[in-house]
């Protein structure tokens, strides 16, 4: 069943002259529970799509719907992870984690046990009250992940959350991310310019041309899971979608 | 990482020197009035005490007017290109020129002193607030929408940390041209208060004690720099986006 479905979005921007279209006609839908990845070529608008489904931007033309209805603005089921974390400075990790929280009105108390749970579940133990500009990168993103596991959405969207971290770092919160989503079953719409990232991560990806971005292909990813990157299986898959990704 | 290295200059060893010459020239400043007049010394502790009353007065009624004026004025972008440019014209008249209207219509009093103050002391915290407001990293505000923090939420929880360190720069700024104002004020007013009391002494051609006064009114500031402004600004830094 769709959870979420984007209905024929366009995006135009429209700097001081004439315009740049930067999306035309997307349409897909990602199903409860899958992890759905959208790459393509830089500037190809794929974190402006991404942008419009977190309600963030608007689109020109077109509608997305979550369970049916139509959103149009930030919606308390989706939650986003920031490329370059989006810490808040002056708030100290749990203090980030629970930022979500304190907008509800949520009881202190079942807010700490939240957020204390999230804490254990990303690895952060130990780190509560320390502060953004005292985590290296990997620890930023694994605030910015229990950050969007804390609210509790139905559906996390993910901006490149691995591009400002080095390849080891990378690669353990690719795991931990997929261990997350293989245990709490969210519904995942990661943006990536990278065919491995895309493909050991996803059940389905949607692959976009170069700009104005259109849908050039949805690659359907049965391979079984833990995925093996040396395999033949794997590099198939890659091979396929690096012909697609046109630069 | 610059800004935290900047801070380190008020823990150098010139700074303390600076910090011990002030001292040692106000106690002994102190001790020069004392020994010379007893009501002298009363009188100065009166009208500096007025005159803080008077500053702090006018920065309570002035931080929260700047900061209304930016919010409102930052939430509609047409409405920001109208206004800054405006703002920027009123921030260059001249304050002096409207405390003999000030005087005439509210008296010679300390709410005339301190909102007269706040004339001067509001641009700096203005204009200072509202780069900070448009320079804020469009992914932490993002964040905050995403994370559905809207209304009074959003200004307690987001803007106003995000904006603390140019609150507090802003604030130091204005803080000074309030204390370099108020002398001015107090004089043409003339009824009490340290540039009143500065004034008098020069009138009555008292060199020494005019210059002893001088001095403790700058160590006075000096005091309350390094009991408020300087432990809030290291805060900030805090506050500071990478």
């Amino acid at each position: 069943m769709a959870i979420l479905r984007v209905e024929k979005i366009s995006k135009e921007f429209e700097p001081e002259e004439g315009k740049i279209a930067v999306l035309e006609n997307i349409n897909f839908s990602v199903e409860k529970g899958e992890f759905l990845s959208i790459i393509g070529p830089s500037g190809c608008g794929k974190s402006t799509l991404l942008r419009i489904i977190a309600g963030l931007e608007k689109p020109s033309r077109g509608n997305v719907y979550l369970d049916d209805q139509e959103i149009a603005d930030p919606n308390p089921d989706i939650s986003f992870i920031f490329q370059n974390f989006a810490l808040f400075p002056w708030l100290s990790v749990e203090g980030n984690i629970a930022f979500p929280l304190k907008m509800t009105n949520m009881s202190e108390e079942k807010m700490q046990t939240k957020v204390a749970s999230v804490i254990s579940e990303v690895g952060l133990s130990g780190f509560e009250k320390s502060h953004p500009k005292e985590l290296s990168g990997g620890m930023k993103q694994r605030v910015g992940i229990a950050r969007a596991l804390v609210v509790e959405s139905d559906i996390i969207l993910a901006d490149e959350p691995f591009s400002a971290l080095d390849a080891f770092t990378a690669k353990e919160l690719r795991d931990d991310l997929l261990k997350i989503w293989g245990k709490l079953g969210k519904t995942i719409v990661l943006v990536t310019h990278l065919v491995e990232e895309a493909v050991y991560l996803s059940d389905r990806i949607v692959v976009l041309s170069k700009r104005p971005g259109r849908v050039e292909k949805i690659i359907v990813n049965s391979l079984p899971r833990p995925r093996k990157i040396r395999s033949d299986e794997f590099y198939k898959i890659a091979d396929e979608l690096t012909k697609i990704v046109k630069p | 990482m610059r800004y935290s290295h900047s801070l380190r200059k008020y823990h150098s060893q010139p700074h303390n020197y600076l910090s011990a010459i002030i001292l040692i020239a106000s106690i002994l400043a102190i001790g020069a009035l004392v020994a010379i007049s007893h009501s002298n010394t009363l009188n100065l502790a009166r009208d500096l005490a007025l005159s803080t009353v008077r500053v702090f007065l006018a920065y309570f009624i002035t931080l929260p007017l700047a900061l209304i004026v930016v919010i409102l004025i930052t939430r509609k972008t047409k409405v920001e290109d109208f206004f800054v440019p405006v703002l920027d014209v009123a921030q260059s008249l001249p304050a002096f020129a409207f405390l003999p209207v000030m005087i005439a219509a509210l008296g010679r009093g300390t709410l005339t002193i301190a909102l007269f103050l706040t004339v001067e002391m509001i641009w700096p915290i203005i204009f200072t607030t509202l780069s900070a407001l448009k320079t804020t990293r469009q992914d932490l505000s993002e964040a905050a929408t995403v994370f559905q923090s809207t209304g009074i939420k959003r200004l307690w929880h987001f803007i106003l940390p995000s904006i603390f360190p140019s609150i507090v720069t802003g604030s130091i700024i204005g803080w000074g041209e309030a204390w370099e104002t108020i002398v001015g004020a107090e004089l043409i007013a003339g009824k009490n208060g340290i540039g009143a009391f500065i004034g008098k002494l020069n009138d009555s051609g008292s060199t020494f004690l005019f210059g002893v006064a001088v001095i403790i009114l700058m160590l006075f500031i000096f005091i309350l720099n390094r009991l408020i402004w300087l432990p809030l600004l290291k805060r900030s830094t805090k506050y500071q986006t990478e």
